[in-house]
């Protein structure tokens, strides 16, 4: 078994769900890569990349993703939204059943 | 009725591995405990700077742990029941944050969804989890050692909250005694008054009929004054 998965008895490839720190870490650095690799024109991206290592680039990556999370096809983009806004709003951190069967909730009314 | 009272389909209920796929890795999960958070402790502050990202965040929250709070199989699960069976893995965070999510914002949907769980509040097992939460929250609250909450009704359960915007709603839903104590010996007048709810205490002693005399209170009144005061507003 995983050391990191309990439940998943595959080998840990890495785009599994769950993420030692390691990888984590890996993930925030490809989000600050796609935001470079947006910018078409290298001073951009030169500019883009020092903006980033000085600090205060997260917020453009992070707009940038959410374009992107935005933009998918179907189901996927209301989900992504929905499931961010859980997480970020909710009284306590939730465990990964949790959040699956509130977003699985259709709303009264809907 | 307008709409049907569903049950949850579970094949309406995402992977764990398509949500956060969906997420485009803004989101993750914590390896050790299976915990979700966001990516980076900088992208809560940035959603918080952005308010439009999403429309009134909480109500939705709520409507979805009201609904789930209705569906007809938590309804039937036993009143007595201390743990949230591990069928219902929403069960215990809906019982237990839907009243503060909600004072945070009343929607017409969320005062339908809430006044029909509250007319039944008594027979309803979210009234055992809040209250067992409540005691791991504020163990020396002086709760008697009382091993069950019994006779605690949806008045109650408003003033427990202080969602002011329904009490009027659910002191019209039926003929209640306003007096009445639960087994912990609290009115809905000092469980308002224990949590610091002072809009819901003066919407209850508006009716005229509940004696604002009560031995609890006195007891309520003493822990505001003491150091419980703002664990307790915090609800």
């Amino acid at each position: 078994m995983c050391e990191y998965c309990k439940r998943i008895r595959h080998p840990h490839p890495i785009n599994d769900v769950y993420l030692p720190k390691v990888v984590r870490r890996f993930l925030l650095v490809s989000l600050n890569i796609d935001a470079i690799l947006a910018e078409v024109m290298i001073r951009q991206r030169r500019k883009k990349l020092k903006e980033m290592t000085q600090g205060n680039g997260l917020s453009e990556a992070y707009t940038i993703t959410l374009a992107r999370i935005k933009a998918q096809k179907g189901y996927k983009s209301v989900l992504g939204l929905k499931a961010l806004m859980w997480v970020q709003y909710s009284e306590r951190p939730f465990q990964a059943e949790e959040l699956c069967y509130a977003l699985g909730v259709e709303r009264f009314g809907s | 009725m307008p709409w049907e009272w569903r049950d949850l389909d579970p094949e309406n209920v995402p992977a764990l591995r398509t949500v956060l796929a969906s997420c485009l890795g803004l989101v993750t999960v914590e390896g050790s405990s299976s915990t979700v958070r966001l990516v980076h402790f900088t992208l809560q502050e940035y959603i918080s700077s952005n308010p439009t990202l999403f429309r009134s965040p909480h109500s939705a929250i709520v409507e979805v742990c009201l609904t789930y709070l209705n569906f007809g199989f938590v309804r039937d699960l036993s009143p007595t029941l201390r743990w949230a069976p591990s069928t219902t893995p929403l069960l215990e965070y809906a019982s237990v944050h839907w009243g503060r999510h909600t004072r945070r914002g009343v929607t017409e949907n969320i005062k339908i969804l809430a006044l029909r769980l509250l007319d039944r509040f008594d027979e309803h097992i979210s009234v055992q989890l809040l209250y067992y939460y409540d005691r791991r929250q504020f163990s020396d609250l002086g709760f008697g050692g009382v091993q069950e909450l019994t006779g605690f009704t949806g008045l109650h359960g408003v003033a427990f909250f202080g969602i002011e915007e329904i009490v009027e709603a659910v002191l019209d839903m039926r003929e209640w005694d306003g007096n009445a104590a639960d087994s912990t010996g609290n009115t809905a007048l000092t469980w308002a008054a224990r949590k610091g709810h002072d809009g819901v205490v003066k919407r209850l002693l508006g009716r005229g009929d509940i004696n604002p005399d009560q031995p609890a209170l006195n007891m309520a009144g003493h822990h505001s004054r003491g150091r419980l005061g703002t664990d307790m507003s915090g609800w």
